[in-house]
């Protein structure tokens, strides 16, 4: 127990979960085999939604976890932890995933599950982007929505602006002798 | 991922590396190389997070990216940095001087990013505990400047940091404690959160330390957040007084039901502490307790609440009947059965002695009807226990057992029948054998006994007695018991299994097989000695552990790495010695030395010794490991290894001369007290009387050790002087017993000097042929050519004769003999002569094959002690006229064949060593007067 407290390690979280109203699964990575069958998983996600649906603090801790969770009218959001994790880590991610979520939403106040599910590979990014396996890759909501958003078709050469058309000759011709 | 969007690059390089296997890593290396290094910051994190996955899958290629992890760890990125500094460490963490470097480095050079200065922390305090430094190291300081970090999550992770430290003293924690007081005021809960749960913590250790926050941590009891709210409670409870336990119990019960079962255990255990510390509050705890007991929760939950109840109920008398009264309810609805039978268990043990145990039968007998079969025979072993207990319920118990006899299980009916049968015999003492005592052996005793039983099937029944008793202290206090010198003989047998058990634990004698015995501890120091040795002998099949019981007893030496040197002959081999790795004072430690019996048992000589004998010699008890040695020594058909393994280990390290000096003193008094008759039984009456005369000096209490030793380690060293050596011991012998005690008072050596006795009286003996006057330095025997310094050397053994009055020694068939020898008889009876002089001719002459400066060294010690002889004396000898001027020449003329130069050069050859330096310098001044004389006689020659 006390190795696991000192091995410094840059495996953070052990999981993120988005639940409905319901408590059923909207949206769930899991980054370490905590829990290794989806039956495990559900068992975990329920256990998790009954002890913190109904209080609106913000932390708890379950089956020798450290749950860190924020809930958006009917969506629920989870980052998960080691224990022995510094609890305001696990508290910036949630914090960033809630933010870019919001902004790339575009709701101002609050997400919904409505939008969610409209905007579910949006969400698969901006999860993909805040961790990946287990280590926090981006803290800051204003990157994660600049790396998310961004991924739309190439827009038109007509429609660019001259220094947008100046921008992407100059980096094809860095890449081509780069080559 | 060298594409033109950079938004793309990142996730391809994190999309790519997770499909990667080893062979096709080598391929993308330099494009990983580059990436990670890139200037676009989501890139590189992408670059250097994969990396650190790929980590596991090719650890070397990873490796090779070290510089430009590097080199991303300057990076203005927060992230980048985090992110390179965790891959940096992750490489180097094998390696603890690189990640001391490391951490150097950037703890000087400062970060941006909050996440890196976590991680730093983190590698820092690991680092801490490793080197188990005190706090004064740079790192300490550097975890305590991170207290004043503009960032709440690195204050947070330096006073976690601090407080998870090992011994950690109430002034280091306070800068750490005060930070989190400031934390649970916070707005944010997770902050709250986090600062009550690492109060908690410290206040488990240091309750103290947190009485500071006690008003902040009150506030939150309130605090919305059950699990802010139930560690505020446990801390409070941990740090809080008698008084203020009433009001914390009330508050908790308003939300218990609210919280986690994790924290419902935490609370409970709090609880359960908080009894032990204020007993009189055994009330309410108890009536919280049986609450929380009713309300829904997990198996272990209710079994922290029934340990709880159970650990009352066992310390506390006065709550014993409330404890027991609420675990009887608590079993009319329990649906964990490890739960039913264990508070059956503690009615049946607790129940009967209470003022009126039949209300408990009601309780235990629902259970019988109304439970699954294990808690059924559970239930009949709790009413056979009231049942033998107490007279007037035993008619109302014979019933009840009746009844379980219609049982459908075959367990409980059968439990059932045997209860009944023995309580109908109503005799007190069956009862308590078979019914309150139960199983008296040792578990993992009995378990190994019958798995070996299992293995090797045989005819004959199982046999309980086989098994070792439990002793349950004996399993607390291991160390302590191996210690205890004397044991009772019921304590035996656990001694043995606790001994199976702690060479079993040894990977090296894990193969050993069962242990066949253990003799018991023998001391091989004195207790006052600078370490204490014990050795207890543990016979297997094949082989023999020798356990040493090292005890430090000098409290300023630490001593390292303790091993007991055994050399065992030919046939004995020692597989392995398992060191003590260091030995504090006065903290006993366990070095073990594994020997291999041979094939052919040369060892069952030890059993010509019959017990009694050894018995009568008062020695069976103590002696037991050394009989083989003892016996040995007595019998001559036993090999001679065992006679030197002890001694010729022992000898060889100086430190070892006590154990030897023991060791002989006690095969000599063994001796001494034998008598003649029992030795002539054992066919030992002839072989024996060389041992006399060295048994005679180790009982003499005044004399020296070293005069002890040089008899037996001459003895025991070279096997092959034995025969010499033993003609030589039986003249002694018989020459004291043929001199009688006046004579030797007349010498005026009665009383002082008992040991010489021997020496003194064997040169004296008409029979005693002149060779056998060397034999003490046995050596000199096989070099005939020494024999004329050794004529001079044995001279200091035969000291005493100088004082011998003329008469005496012709009727002793000497005087024409003795003149030559005279003065240097002299020498070793003067009263003022050095000790060291004795001793240490004999040590040089055995040192070195050269014997030429052994001889000058005894010249000198000659001259030495020429010159403390009075003048009355020598001109008594007739050579007072001669000696004033030249007394150290004069040691020449009294040896004709000594030659002139001889006395010349010992200043040299001393001044060669340090230790007779002193020596030296008086010797060397009577050189000098002696040179000049002798100048002067050689011409004259």
């Amino acid at each position: 127990m006390e190795a696991l407290i000192l091995e410094p390690s840059l495996y953070t979280v052990k999981a993120i979960l988005i639940l409905d109203n319901d408590g059923d699964r909207l949206f769930a990575k899991y980054y370490d085999d905590t829990y290794p069958s989806v039956k495990e998983q559900k068992a975990f996600e329920k256990n998790i939604f009954n002890k913190t649906h109904r209080t609106d603090s913000e932390i708890a801790l379950l089956e020798g976890l450290t749950v860190v969770y924020k809930s958006s009218i009917d969506l629920y959001f989870y980052v998960i932890g080691s224990s022995y994790e510094n609890e305001l880590m696990l508290m910036a991610v949630l914090n960033c995933l809630f933010d870019s979520l919001s902004q790339m939403l575009r709701t101002q106040e609050k997400c919904r599950e409505a939008t969610l599910l409209e905007n579910m590979e949006g969400l698969f990014l901006a999860v993909d982007e805040i961790v990946d396996g287990g280590v926090i890759l981006e803290s800051d909501p204003q990157q994660v929505v600049h790396r998310v958003a961004l991924r739309g078709e190439d827009v038109p050469l007509t429609e660019q602006t001259v220094s947008q058309v100046l921008q992407s000759a100059k980096e094809q011709i860095k890449w081509s002798l780069l080559r | 991922m060298t594409g033109k969007e950079d938004v793309y690059r990142g996730p391809a390089i994190r999309a790519l590396c997770r499909i990667t296997d080893g062979t096709l890593l080598q391929a993308i290396e330099r494009y990983m190389k580059q990436a990670i290094v890139d200037r676009v910051p989501s890139v590189s994190s992408s670059a250097l997070v994969s990396s650190l996955h790929l980590m596991k899958i090719s650890y070397d290629v990873v490796k090779r990216w070290v510089n430009e992890a590097q080199e991303a760890a300057t990076s203005d990125n927060i992230m980048v940095q985090y992110h390179a500094l965790g891959v940096l460490y992750h490489l180097k963490k094998n390696d603890r001087l690189a990640v001391s470097k490391m951490l150097n480095k950037f703890t000087k050079s400062g970060l941006k990013s909050q996440f890196a200065y976590c991680m730093l922390i983190r590698i820092a305090s690991r680092l801490l505990k490793e080197s188990e430094e005190g706090h004064e190291s740079p790192f300490f300081d550097f975890i305590e400047s991170c207290l004043r970090n503009k960032h709440e999550m690195v204050i947070y992770e330096a006073a976690s940091a601090i407080i998870h430290l090992p011994n950690c003293t109430a002034r280091e924690l306070a800068p750490a404690v005060s930070v989190l007081q400031l934390f649970c005021s916070s707005p944010k809960p997770a902050l709250r959160y986090a600062a009550v749960r690492t109060l908690n913590k410290v206040a488990m250790k240091h309750p103290s330390a947190v009485t500071a926050c006690n008003l902040d941590l009150e506030n939150l009891i309130t605090d919305s957040n059950r699990s802010i709210a139930t560690l505020a409670i446990t801390t409070l409870l941990k740090t809080g007084s008698e008084s203020s336990v009433d009001r914390l119990m009330k508050q908790i019960s308003s939300f218990v039901s609210e919280i986690s079962d994790e924290f419902k255990v935490v609370v409970v255990q709090a609880i359960s502490a908080l009894c032990q510390k204020y007993p009189r509050k055994h009330g309410v705890m108890m009536t919280f307790l049986s609450n929380m007991l009713r309300d829904d929760g997990g198996f272990e939950y209710k079994r922290a609440i029934v340990d709880c109840i159970i650990s009352i109920v066992e310390e506390n008398p006065e709550a014993k009947e409330a404890g027991l009264a609420h675990l009887c309810e608590f079993i009319e609805d329990c649906e964990h059965t490890v739960l039913a039978t264990k508070i059956l268990h503690l009615l049946g043990k607790e129940g009967p002695r209470t003022p009126a145990p039949s209300k408990y039968i009601r309780f235990i007998f629902n259970r019988v009807v109304l439970e699954n079969e294990a808690v059924r025979a559970a239930a009949v072993s709790a009413l056979a226990k009231f049942g033998a207990q107490n007279e007037n319920l035993l008619p109302s118990i014979l019933v009840l057992l009746q009844r379980c006899m219609m049982d459908t299980d075959d367990e409980v009916r059968d439990r059932a029948t045997f209860y009944l049968n023995v309580l109908q015999q109503k005799q007190m003492a069956l009862n308590a054998t078979y019914i309150f005592n139960g199983l008296t052996v040792s578990i993992p005793g009995m378990e190994k006994a019958l798995h070996q039983y299992t293995l090797e099937p045989s005819e004959k029944p199982f046999d309980m007695k086989s098994i070792p008793l439990a002793m349950a202290p004996a399993f607390e206090q291991k160390a302590e018991i191996t210690l205890v010198a004397t044991k009772s003989e019921k304590l035996a047998p656990s001694r043995q299994d606790i001994f199976q058990e702690q060479l079993a634990a040894i990977p090296e004698f894990m193969n050993l097989g069962p242990l066949f015995k253990s003799s018991e501890p023998v001391q091989l120091t004195e207790a006052e000695t600078e370490y204490f040795v014990r050795c207890v002998k543990h016979m297997f099949t094949n082989h023999i552990v020798f356990q040493f019981d090292c005890t430090n007893t000098l409290n300023d030496q630490l001593l390292e790495k303790v091993t007991v040197q055994v050399e065992p002959s030919d046939s004995y081999e020692v597989l392995c010695c398992i060191p003590v790795p260091s030995l504090t004072y006065n903290q006993p430690g366990i070095c073990y030395t594994l020997v291999r019996l041979p094939d052919d048992d040369s060892s069952a000589a030890i059993v010509c010794l019959p017990d009694h004998l050894l018995s009568q010699l008062g020695l069976a008890s103590a002696l037991p490991p050394f009989r083989c040695s003892l016996i040995t020594s007595v019998h001559p058909t036993f090999p001679r290894w065992s006679l030197l393994s002890p001694s010729a280990l022992l000898l060889k390290r100086p430190q070892f001369q006590d154990q030897t000096l023991v060791l002989c003193s006690l095969l000599t008094q063994a001796i001494v007290c034998l008598p003649d008759h029992l030795l002539s039984q054992l066919g030992l009456a002839s072989a024996l009387p060389p041992f006399r005369c060295s048994l005679i000096t180790s009982v003499h209490p005044t004399f020296p050790r070293w005069s002890l030793l040089s008899p037996s380690a001459l003895l025991l060293k070279r096997p092959q002087f034995q025969d010499q050596t033993l003609v030589l011991c039986s003249l002694l012998t018989q020459a004291i017993v043929c001199l009688p005690d006046h004579l030797l008072s007349q010498l005026g050596l009665a009383s002082a000097l008992p040991p010489f006795r021997c020496s003194l009286i064997t040169s004296v003996h008409p029979t005693f042929p002149r060779w056998s006057l060397l034999s003490p330095s046995a050596l000199l025997l096989k070099r005939p050519q020494f024999q004329d310094q050794t004529l001079v050397l044995c001279s200091l053994l035969t000291q005493a004769i100088v004082c011998l009055p003329d008469h005496l020694l012709s009727q002793l068939g000497l005087a024409s003999a003795l003149p030559p020898f005279r003065c240097s008889l002299i020498t070793s009876v003067h009263p003022t002569f050095p000790r060291w002089s004795l001793l240490s001719p004999s040590a040089l002459l055995l040192k070195s094959p050269q014997f030429q400066d052994q001889t000058l060294v005894l010249c000198s010690l000659l001259t030495q002690a020429i010159v403390c002889l009075p003048d009355h004396l020598l001109s008594q000898l007739g050579l007072a006229s001669a000696l004033p001027p030249f007394r150290c020449s004069l040691i020449t003329s009294v040896h004709p064949t000594f030659p002139c130069w001889s006395l010349l050069s010992p200043s040299a050859l001393l001044l060669k060593r340090p230790q007779f330096q002193d020596q030296t310098l008086v010797l060397c001044s009577l050189l000098t007067q002696g040179e000049s004389q002798g100048a002067t006689l050689c011409p004259s020659r």
